[in-house]
C-alpha cells in the first residue's frame, strides 16, 4: 500500500490487491505535489500552491493551511502534534497541527529553486533542512536560533533524512551521498 | 593397503541416496504389499490405470469418483427460487481438473489466439478447402467466403501498403532495370520447360534494350524459403493423390494427344479437362454406377471416333515444314506463341492453375486529343495588384466566384512574408527598422501620414466617381458598407470593452489594424476607420478588410459581454444543467488576499486554515487500520453538492458550513462581506478593535467564546441553505442582484486591512466606551459601530444605548414593510445577517449622523409597535414570503438570526476577538 504522488494530485493505490487504479485520489491540490508524508492515520501534503493539507482519516477531515510560497518539504514532527514546511521564501515554518498556528519559524538558508528537504531530529529537538548554499542547516526547535550549519558540499544539497532513532544524517548532494554520525558513533 | 582402499572407495561412485542409518532398536518397515500400491490423484482419490502411463483411467464404478458412492450427486437445490440464474452446464463441468492439465483428456494448450496468429494460410486448410469447394453440390461457394470473410491482413502489410508496395513486389528502393524480369512476359512464359535460363534472360536483355532512363521498378520479390518441416513418412515430392484427377479421372485421353508433348499432358489439371467434358460432378467412373440406365456412358467403352483425331494439318506446323510434327519442342515452341499452352513446371504451393484462360484485356484507344492540345499547363495571366486595375481584377474574381474569405484559407501565395515567416517558425530579422518611417520623428511621421491619407481619399474619390456607372461589380463602396455596419453596430460597439478578442491573432499587424479600427470605431469617427487600414493594400483590399473588421467587431460583440464571462473555461460538461461543484471550495478568489495579508504578518491559525469535511475511501480507512469515520456515506472525497451550474453561488464563496466553524471563519465572513462593501468596514472588525480595549474582561470573554461557538453556529447554515435554496429556486433575476452587488463593490485597499488589524486604538478608551461596556456588555456590538462613527465621545450614554437597540431592531423588523425591506436589502446585503448598519454609519460620517438618529428614532417607533405584534408578525410574514418571493427567505433566517445574535450580544462580539488574540500572540 503506497500513496504516489503525481500532477496536483495523491493517488492511493492498495498494493494487495492488484488494481491498477487508485483507491482514492486526492485532487484537492490546485499544483503539483511536492511532498507526501503519512503518519498512522495522516496524509500530509504539500503542494506547489502554498497550501499543506492534512487529510486526517481518523476525523474525516482536510485542514489546508495556507503558506503562500510553493511548498518544498512537509514533515510531521516525532510527536505527531506538529508539522514542518519549508517553503520557497527560504524558510521552515513550524505549524500547530491541530489549530494551524504558527509555532516557530526557521530561516538562514536559501531555498528559491529547487526541492529541498527539511526534517527533525529523532528527538524533535532541532530542525534540520537542506540547504542550495551546499550547507545544512540545523535549528533549534524552541529557540528557533541556527544551531549548526554543516558544510556538506558545493552545490546544492538535494535530499536530506534523519535517523528516525538515532542521530544519524544522510545527504545527497551533486551524485554523492553522505551519512553523518556524531563523534563519538564507533562503526561496529 | 589402507591408503588404496582409501583410493578404490574414492573411485567407487554411487548412484542415489544412502539410506538412513538404522536406529538401535528400531523396526525395519515393511515394505509396502502390491495391493496397497495405489495411485492417487492431487485429492486423495484413486486412480486404476489402464495400462498407459497417462491418461485412461476410469473414473466410474471402480474407481469411484469423489466419495465410495461414485460420483456425488450434486444437492438439490430447489430452483423454485432462482429460476433465473440457473446455468448452462458445458462440458468442462463435468470433468475433474485433471482432465484438462496437460496430460488429461482435453488439455487446454496456451495458443496463440486468432489476432496473435501468423497471417500465412494454413495451407493444409487452404486446400481442404479448395476441394471441399469443388466437391460441393454448388462448386465455387468457398469463393463467396473469401469474398465475405474478413481480411486478416497485418499491421506490417496494411504498412508497407500504404508505403506503395504492392504484392509481389519486393521490399526496397525502387532500382532501375527492366520490368520484365520481375514479371515474365506472357510470350516469355512459353518456354515449355525446356529453355535454358542463360538464353531466355539473353534474349529478353535484347529484346528490351530500349527503356526509358527514368523508369525505375520495385525490386524483386524475394522468395521464402519454405521451413515447413516434413512431418510424414512420404518420399520427398511425394504429393498426394489429386482429387480433381481421381474424381474425374483422364484416362482415356491421353492416347488422343499427339501433338503435344507427354510433359504438358501431364499437367493437364482439373479446370481443363471440365471444359473440356461438359461432366456432371460427383464419384462417377468406369467402376461405379454403369448401367442400363446410364446416359452418359460414353467413357466406358472409350470409342474411338474419327473426331477425335486431327485430320488436317493444321498451319500449326511449322510454316517453313522443314521438321514437321517431330520438329524439336524448342523450336515447336517459339514458332507458336498464340497457341494455348499448358504450364509445365511445378505449381507453386497455394497456387492453382486458372480453370479459364482470363480474357483478353480490352484496350481503349486513348482519347483524340484537340489539334491545338499543348501538353503543357498553361497558367492564366497574373493581374498585377494595383490601383489602376483593381476593377478589373476584383471583376476577375467576381466572375469567378472565388472570393476570398480568410487569409488563412488563401494559399500559399497569398501569404506574406510575416506570415510564411510564423509559419515556419523562423525569428524575426533583426536587422534595422524595415520602414523609413521608423527613422522619421513623431511629427513627420504624422504628417506624411496626412498627406498620404489625403492623396488617398484623393483617389477614391475619383474611384468612386469611376465606379459609380458599373457599380454593379461593387455592391456597396466601403463608406457605404461603413455606414451600413455602423448601424447595425450601433451602440454595441460604445459598450464592447477592451478586450483579449484577437480576431486576426495570427496576423499581428492586421491585429493591430483591427484593435485601432474598433477603438475608433467606439469613438464614432467616420473616416479614420480608413486610416487604420493598411495604406499598402488595394482600394478592394482595403473594403474586403474592413468589412472583415466589422464584422469582427460585431462578432466579437456578441459573444463578449454576456457571454465571455460565463465562458471562461469549460470545467464542466456541456448538456447538463447541474453540476458537483465541491460544497466547501477553498476559497482561493476572496480570501487568498486575506490569508496572504495573515501570512504576511504570521498570523498562521485560523486565518490561513481551511477545514473541510473529507470522507476517505473505504478501502483506504481498512488499510490504515481505522475506522471509517463516515461509515454510512457513500462520498469520497470532499463532499459535492448539485448545483446550477452558472448559479452565481458557485461563483461566490458560501460561507463555510458544518463542522467547527470556528471564529476565525466567522472573521473571513465578515472579511468576505466588507469586500462586498468595500466602505463599510464591519462593525464586528470595530468591535474587535475595541476589544483589544476591553482586555479587563478577557476572562468573560475566553467564557463567552466557547458560548459563541455553539450559538453561532445557526445563523451560517441557514446561510448556506438559503444559498443553496435560492439558487435552485429563484428566478435569476435575484442572482442577478447579489451578482451587481459583487460586482459594484470593489476591493477594499489594503490599508482598510491594516486598519482593521494594526491600528492600536488604545488611545481611544474614552470612558463612557468603558461605562457602556460594564452597564451593557451585550450591546457592546452594535455600540461599536456607534463608536466608530466619528469618535464622539460626548454623545450620551442613552442615546447611543437607544441607537444600539434601535439597529438591532432594524435588523429584526426590516422585512415586513416593503419600503423597510429595501432599507434591509440596502443595509444588510443579501446574504449575511450580521455587519450591516455599521457600513452605512460609516459611509456617511458626519452629515449622516443626524440623519441617522432620525431615522433611528423612526425606527424606534416603529419598532415598539412591532415587537407588540412580533410574534403574530413572524406567521404573518412566513406566509407573506411564501406568497412573495422566495428570497425572503434568507432575510427572514437572517432576521431570525439577528435576533438570536441580539439575544446573545456579547457572545457575538467575543467572537470577533480571535484575530486580536492571534495577534497579541
Amino acid at each position: 500500500f503506497l500513496p504516489g504522488s503525481i500532477d496536483s494530485t495523491v493517488r492511493c493505490w492498495d498494493c494487495r490487491s492488484r488494481r491498477p487504479d487508485p483507491i482514492q485520489v486526492l485532487d484537492e491540490a490546485k499544483d503539483g505535489i511536492s511532498s507526501v508524508k503519512l503518519s498512522a492515520h495522516e496524509i500530509l501534503t504539500g503542494s506547489v500552491d502554498g497550501r499543506v493539507r492534512r487529510y486526517d482519516l481518523r476525523t474525516g477531515q482536510l485542514c489546508s493551511d495556507y503558506i503562500g510560497s510553493p511548498i518544498t518539504s512537509v514533515c510531521f514532527s516525532k510527536d505527531g502534534q506538529c508539522v514542518l514546511a519549508a517553503s520557497l521564501d527560504s524558510t521552515l515554518r513550524l505549524l500547530d497541527k491541530d489549530t494551524g498556528e504558527l509555532l516557530g519559524e526557521y530561516t538562514g538558508h536559501r531555498s528559491t529553486t529547487y526541492r529541498l528537504d527539511c526534517v527533525l531530529n529523532e528527538q524533535d529537538t532541532h530542525v534540520g533542512c537542506a540547504s542550495e548554499d551546499g550547507h545544512v542547516y540545523f535549528w533549534d526547535l524552541v529557540e528557533g536560533s541556527l544551531a549548526l550549519s554543516l558544510p556538506v558540499g558545493q552545490g546544492v544539497v538535494q535530499s536530506l533524512a534523519f535517523h528516525p532513532r538515532l542521530p544519524c544524517l544522510l545527504v545527497a548532494t551533486q551524485g554523492q551521498v553522505t551519512l553523518w554520525r556524531e563523534d563519538t558513533f564507533q562503526p561496529e | 593397503a589402507v591408503e588404496s582402499s582409501d583410493s578404490e572407495e574414492e573411485d567407487l561412485v554411487s548412484y542415489g541416496s544412502a539410506l538412513q542409518p538404522l536406529q538401535e532398536g528400531e523396526r525395519i518397515k515393511k515394505p509396502v504389499p502390491l495391493q496397497e500400491q495405489t495411485v492417487k490423484d492431487a485429492k486423495g482419490r484413486y486412480q486404476r490405470f489402464h495400462g498407459a502411463f497417462t491418461g485412461g483411467f476410469s473414473a466410474g464404478y471402480f474407481n469411484t469418483v469423489g466419495t465410495k458412492e461414485g460420483w456425488t450427486p450434486s444437492a438439490f437445490v430447489s430452483s423454485r427460487q432462482k429460476r433465473a440464474d440457473r446455468t448452462i452446464l458445458g462440458p468442462e463441468d463435468f470433468m475433474d481438473e485433471e482432465d484438462l492439465s496437460e496430460f488429461g483428456i482435453a488439455p487446454k494448450h496456451i495458443t496463440t489466439t486468432d489476432d496473435f496468429a501468423s497471417k500465412a494460410k494454413d495451407r493444409i486448410k487452404e486446400k481442404a478447402r479448395q476441394i471441399a469447394g469443388v466437391v460441393a453440390p454448388i462448386p465455387g461457394t468457398t469463393a463467396f467466403d473469401d469474398l465475405i470473410g474478413p481480411s486478416k491482413i497485418t499491421v506490417g502489410v496494411e504498412l508497407l501498403r500504404k508505403m506503395g508496395w504492392k504484392e509481389g513486389q519486393g521490399i526496397g528502393p525502387r532500382v532501375k532495370r527492366k520490368p520484365c524480369r520481375q514479371k515474365p512476359d506472357p510470350t516469355v512464359k512459353v518456354y515449355g520447360c525446356a529453355l535454358p535460363p542463360g538464353l531466355s534472360e539473353g534474349s529478353e536483355d535484347e529484346e528490351d534494350e530500349y527503356q526509358p532512363e527514368d523508369v525505375t521498378f520495385a525490386p524483386k520479390d524475394v522468395m521464402p524459403v519454405d521451413l515447413t518441416p516434413k512431418e510424414n513418412v512420404h518420399g520427398l515430392g511425394y504429393k498426394g493423390l489429386d482429387p480433381s484427377q481421381a474424381l474425374f479421372g483422364v484416362s482415356g485421353r491421353e492416347h488422343l494427344n499427339l501433338f503435344t508433348g507427354g510433359s504438358e499432358e501431364t499437367s493437364n489439371l482439373l479446370g481443363d479437362l471440365r471444359h473440356s467434358k461438359g461432366r456432371k460432378l460427383g464419384i462417377t467412373g468406369q467402376a461405379f454406377g454403369v448401367g442400363a440406365l446410364e446416359e452418359e456412358d460414353d467413357d466406358i467403352y472409350a470409342p474411338d471416333t474419327l473426331s477425335k483425331y486431327d485430320t488436317v494439318l493444321k498451319d500449326e506446323e511449322p510454316g517453313d515444314g522443314l521438321y514437321g510434327w517431330t520438329a524439336p519442342k524448342q523450336y515447336k515452341s517459339k514458332k507458336r506463341p498464340e497457341r494455348e499452352f499448358k504450364y509445365v513446371g511445378k505449381i507453386l504451393d497455394g497456387f492453382s492453375l486458372a480453370s479459364k484462360s482470363s480474357a483478353p484485356i480490352k484496350i481503349y484507344p486513348p482519347p483524340s486529343l484537340p489539334r491545338n492540345y499543348r501538353p503543357v499547363h498553361y497558367f492564366p495571366p497574373v493581374i498585377i495588384a494595383g490601383n489602376e486595375n483593381c476593377h478589373l481584377q476584383k471583376a476577375l474574381e467576381e466572375s469567378t466566384g472565388k472570393l476570398e474569405s480568410d487569409p488563412a484559407q488563401q494559399s500559399r501565395h497569398a501569404l506574406n512574408a510575416a506570415q510564411r515567416r510564423e509559419q515556419l517558425g523562423e525569428t524575426e530579422l533583426k536587422g534595422p527598422a524595415p520602414s523609413i518611417l521608423e527613422y522619421l520623428s513623431e511629427k513627420d511621421r504624422e504628417r506624411l501620414k496626412e498627406i498620404k491619407q489625403a492623396s488617398e481619399q484623393q483617389m477614391k474619390a475619383k474611384i468612386v466617381s469611376q465606379q459609380s456607372p458599373n457599380s454593379r461589380f461593387q455592391p456597396a463602396s466601403p463608406e457605404d458598407a461603413a455606414h451600413k455596419w455602423r448601424m447595425l453596430l450601433g451602440a454595441q460597439l460604445a459598450n464592447a470593452g477592451s478586450s483579449d478578442f484577437k480576431p486576426f491573432a495570427k496576423n499581428p499587424e492586421k491585429q493591430k489594424r483591427y484593435e485601432n479600427f474598433v477603438k475608433s470605431l467606439k469613438k464614432g469617427e467616420k473616416d479614420t476607420l480608413e486610416r487604420f487600414l493598411d495604406p499598402n493594400m488595394t482600394e478592394w483590399e482595403r473594403g474586403r478588410e474592413q468589412e472583415e473588421f466589422f464584422r469582427a467587431a460585431m462578432f466579437y460583440r456578441s459573444s463578449n459581454s454576456t457571454l465571455s464571462s460565463r465562458f471562461t473555461r469549460a470545467k464542466y460538461e456541456d448538456d447538463v444543467d447541474k453540476v458537483e461543484v465541491p460544497r466547501d471550495q477553498e476559497a482561493y478568489a476572496n480570501d487568498i488576499d486575506d490569508k496572504e495579508t495573515a501570512v504576511k504578518m504570521k498570523m498562521f491559525g485560523k486565518l490561513t486554515r481551511d477545514k473541510f469535511e473529507w470522507h476517505p475511501d473505504k478501502l483506504l480507512c481498512k488499510r490504515f487500520n481505522i475506522r471509517d469515520p463516515y461509515p454510512d456515506s457513500s462520498v469520497v472525497g470532499l463532499p459535492k453538492v448539485k448545483r446550477d451550474k452558472y448559479s452565481v453561488f458557485n461563483f461566490l464563496t458560501v460561507p463555510e458550513p458544518t463542522t467547527s466553524v470556528t471564529q476565525a471563519t466567522n472573521e473571513k465572513i465578515q472579511e468576505s462581506n466588507s469586500l462586498n462593501k468595500p466602505k463599510k468596514p464591519s462593525r464586528w472588525d470595530v468591535s474587535d478593535k475595541e476589544k483589544e480595549k476591553k482586555d479587563s474582561i478577557s476572562e468573560f470573554i475566553s467564557l463567552a467564546r466557547s458560548k459563541a461557538d455553539v450559538q453561532q453556529q445557526p445563523p451560517v447554515p441557514t446561510a448556506e441553505e438559503c444559498g443553496t435554496g435560492t439558487s435552485e429556486t429563484l428566478p435569476t433575476l435575484i442572482a442577478n442582484e447579489d451578482k451587481n452587488q459583487e460586482e459594484e463593490s470593489g476591493r477594499p485597499p489594503m490599508d482598510l486591512f491594516k486598519a482593521i488589524f494594526v491600528s492600536s486604538s488604545d488611545e481611544k478608551s474614552s470612558s463612557e466606551e468603558e461605562s457602556d461596556e460594564e452597564q451593557q456588555p451585550t450591546t457592546s456590538e452594535r455600540e461599536s459601530e456607534t463608536t466608530k462613527q466619528a469618535d464622539v465621545p460626548d454623545s450620551s450614554s442613552s442615546n447611543v444605548q437607544e441607537s444600539v437597540t434601535a439597529t438591532t431592531d432594524s435588523g429584526i423588523s426590516s422585512l415586513p414593510t416593503s419600503k423597510q425591506e429595501l432599507d434591509a436589502t440596502a443595509e444588510f446585503g443579501p446574504k449575511l445577517p450580521p455587519a450591516f448598519s455599521s457600513g452605512r454609519c460609516c459611509r456617511h460620517l458626519e452629515p449622516s449622523r443626524k440623519e441617522k438618529h432620525r431615522k433611528i428614532r423612526e425606527r424606534h417607533k416603529t419598532k415598539k409597535e412591532r415587537k407588540r405584534k412580533k410574534e403574530k408578525k413572524k406567521k404573518h410574514k412566513k406566509q407573506k414570503n411564501k406568497g412573495k418571493h422566495k428570497n425572503k427567505k434568507p432575510e427572514r433566517d437572517s432576521s431570525s438570526d439577528t435576533t438570536d445574535s441580539s439575544d446573545s450580544l456579547s457572545d457575538m462580539d467575543t467572537t470577533g476577538l480571535s484575530p486580536k488574540e492571534l495577534l497579541r500572540r
